[in-house]
């Protein structure tokens, strides 16, 4: 059963007067220290889920009593309850007593008896609606719940009624940490900060040794880890990486993180250790089960017949396991040292315009992508990312083109195929698009461009302008 | 030692240097490591467009000999790219890959910032040993990407087996070529014999015009200053079509005694 443990923040100024570590999200990343599972709750609240977490800290109390004095230049007041609405309310209208504003757990009865003396305004619902309640007698949470409720909802609307059931668990209310559950974590903490590069680098090896070992017993492999480095004072530090199949090997794990600290230093963006990092944590955000496989047998690899399977399959080269692992290992490699956006695959897509039915997509992600079908006419080898207006003259305005100036060098042109007109796609945006007609032509010297033409003339324009938007070898 | 076997030494030394400056001038690579290059199993290639506008023929000449490698090596491609040449010149665009004989799913391309870190790249994929070919192609060179770098790629290449070319802007006084190797091409656009459609002609295939840029002498046979045709339809129908036009023997192919045992 989950428990929330609230934290209410009074003094917490308004966030265009803080500098970035002040901010409610820095201090609910500083609160994933305690719990992966941390969000912030409007611009003066968090919201943690320690269930299962409170335990390491010395029980609900000692957690409740630590991240208060953490906390308390903010005037910090926290709640644990079994509902965040619940601990929401018991944050900011509870008892002083910082035991009494924790509740039990799946006692409902005693839920209900905590909150049934706040007033209604712990519903935290519209302050208008809390005023006209007060007003009509209704002041405290317990005033609502005995009622009948037809009447209240008719006159104050349905709201009261489903706030209430939130604070009282009889309906759902997730929360929506910062960051995704992690499927593994391991960490570790220090005494005091860990500032040295190379005892970051030892300590992200040992955390992946102990992630792979709960990988190997689940049989699965991370597609996706992050290394969260908690600095004393109470910045975070988070350090992403992919994987473009299910890996679990510590030294490669190891090295993707190597590579990408290698990147933010090259940067100029320094990892800024401070005083250094008291917790560090790797987090395999996803995991995907790793299947059995056997490249070689005694020395034997593997036979020519599964090759040949494998290039039937489509899968362009047939390859053995170690080539493949070669070159899954430097996509990971470079996509950590670079970013996933700068290594790129080819991925087909189900449309005609020809600058989508080809995009590059991280090679990280690994996916397979089904065969496009094959385009008609001869298509270009560069395709420019925003076509170039040229000057062209053609015999008619809706002929092929004679001549052309791009950039300024004038080609004239002695062979053409086409049109092959391709029409926009009105499904995919409001603002109306033209028709293109495209010509594959070859200048004098040889030179072979892709240019279309846009408009029909006079159906759709009166004046059609010419593109260049690829060069054929 | 002996005053005579010092002034032996020291001629050896001025006659060294002197060999060493006269191929200075000539533009080629001074290195022992250049000398010592055996064309026949060069690892590193050097192609420049004759012209700005040649860049089109320049990349489909570059991306036959990468389609070329990854069929004879069975292995995929990488194209490693400064943005900002993919921004002035266009992306490599998958169903164009199709005349080359290379499959989309068998291209893997890096567009990179810096220029630095398309040699970062470069190295690395060249150690990887996980790519049949590998094409890098920065915007522009600079002072920093001497002949050391590409001496240090070519080796690296040569060590691992992998086959790396360099797609670069036209040379010229300024930007000589800097491979430490004699496969150093330019490349311009040719016309090629046009298919007709009734009494209207259609575009040709790819064809090129590929002159030896190498260091005088270093492709015996070979005409220096000539354009040697090279059309795309007879380098894909026929492996042996580059080397006749060539005549010279591309690393992919085996050797006549190779193919005998």
């Amino acid at each position: 059963m989950p428990r929330y443990l609230c934290v209410f923040l009074p003094s917490l100024p308004p966030a265009r007067e803080l500098h970035e570590a002040g901010r409610i999200e820095a201090l609910a990343d500083w609160c994933r220290r305690f719990t992966p599972l941390a969000a912030t709750d409007g611009p003066d609240g968090l919201v943690l889920d320690v269930a299962g977490a409170a335990h390491l800290f010395g029980g609900e109390a000692a957690l409740l009593a630590l991240i208060e004095r953490k906390l308390a230049r903010h005037c910090a007041r926290a709640a644990i309850a079994d509902t965040p609405e619940a601990g929401w309310a018991m944050a900011r209208f509870g008892p002083e007593l910082a035991r009494e504003r924790i509740l039990a757990s799946g006692d409902s009865k005693a839920l209900m008896r905590a909150v049934s003396n706040l007033p209604v305004a712990a519903l935290r619902i519209d302050s208008a609606i809390a005023l006209a309640l007060s007003q009509t007698g209704l002041k405290r949470i317990g005033d609502i719940a005995l009622r009948p409720r037809a009447p209240i909802a008719a006159r104050f609307g349905a709201s009261v009624f489903a706030r209430l059931d939130a604070m009282l668990g009889q309906s759902k209310s997730p929360i929506c940490p910062r960051f995704e559950a992690p499927a593994y974590v391991a960490e570790r903490r220090y005494m005091d900060g860990v500032c040295a590069r190379e005892h970051i680098e030892a300590t992200i090896l040992a955390l992946a040794h102990d992630v792979c070992d709960m990988l190997v017993k689940h049989d699965e492999g991370a597609r996706s880890i992050a290394a969260v480095l908690f600095r004393v004072d109470g910045a975070v530090r988070r350090i992403d990486c992919a994987t473009s199949r299910p890996q679990r090997d510590p030294a490669l794990i190891a090295r993707l993180f190597r590579e990408k600290l290698d990147s933010i230093e090259a940067d100029n963006n320094s990892l800024d250790v401070g005083y250094g990092f008291d917790l560090i944590r790797l987090a395999v955000m996803h995991a995907e089960p790793l299947g059995a496989r056997q490249d070689k047998i005694a020395g034997i690899e593997a036979s020519k017949d599964l090759v040949t399977q494998a290039q039937n399959e489509g899968a362009g080269f047939a390859r053995t396991g170690q080539a493949q692992d070669a070159l899954a290992d430097f996509l990971d490699r470079m996509s950590a040292r670079f970013g996933a956006q700068r290594v790129l695959r080819l991925s087909p897509q189900d449309t005609h315009m020809p600058e989508r039915a080809m995009i590059l997509t991280p090679a990280a992600r690994g996916l397979i992508q089904p065969e496009p079908p094959a385009p008609v006419d001869e298509r270009p080898l560069r395709l420019f990312e925003r076509p170039e207006r040229i000057d062209a003259i053609a015999q008619a305005p809706d002929g092929p083109p004679l001549k052309f100036r791009w950039r300024r060098v004038i080609h004239d042109v002695v062979a053409y195929e086409g049109p092959e007109r391709i029409a926009p796609e009105w499904w995919r945006s409001a603002a109306p698009s033209l028709t293109r007609d495209y010509f594959r032509v070859e200048d004098k010297n040889g030179r072979r461009f892709w240019l279309y033409r846009e408009g029909i003339y006079v159906s759709e324009t009166q004046a059609p302008r010419w593109f260049v938007q690829g060069l054929f070898a | 030692m002996s005053l005579a076997g010092r002034a032996e030494q020291i001629s050896l030394l001025r006659t060294a240097i002197a060999r060493i400056e006269a191929g200075a001038q000539a533009g080629q690579a001074t290195s022992g490591i250049a000398v010592s290059l055996d064309q026949r199993r060069s690892a590193f290639f050097e192609l420049a467009p004759a012209a700005p506008v040649d860049r089109g023929a320049a990349t489909g000449f570059a991306m036959a000999l990468a389609a070329r490698f990854a069929r004879a090596q069975n292995g995929p491609v990488l194209w490693i790219a400064e943005d900002f040449a993919l921004s002035e010149w266009g992306v490599p665009y998958g169903p164009g890959l199709a005349a080359y004989g290379l499959n989309w799913r068998d291209f893997t391309l890096m567009r990179l910032a810096r220029r630095a870190d398309v040699w970062l790249a470069m190295e690395e994929a060249i150690r990887a040993r996980a790519f049949a070919a590998i094409v890098a192609e920065p915007m522009m060179l600079a002072g920093a990407d001497c002949p050391n770098l590409m001496r240090r790629l070519a080796m690296g290449a040569r060590a691992a087996g992998a086959r790396a070319i360099l797609l670069r802007p036209p040379a010229n006084e300024r930007a000589p070529f800097l491979a430490p190797t004699p496969m150093r091409f330019e490349i311009k656009a040719r016309p090629a014999p046009r298919p007709s459609a009734g009494r209207r002609p259609l575009p040709g295939r790819a064809a090129w015009g590929v002159r030896c840029a190498g260091p005088p002498g270093s492709l015996p046979g070979i005409d220096p200053d000539a354009f040697h045709s090279v059309d795309l339809a007879a380098c894909l129908a026929g492996e042996d079509v580059l080397s006749a036009a060539l005549s010279l023997r591309f690393p992919a192919q085996p050797s006549a005694s190779a193919r005998a045992a």
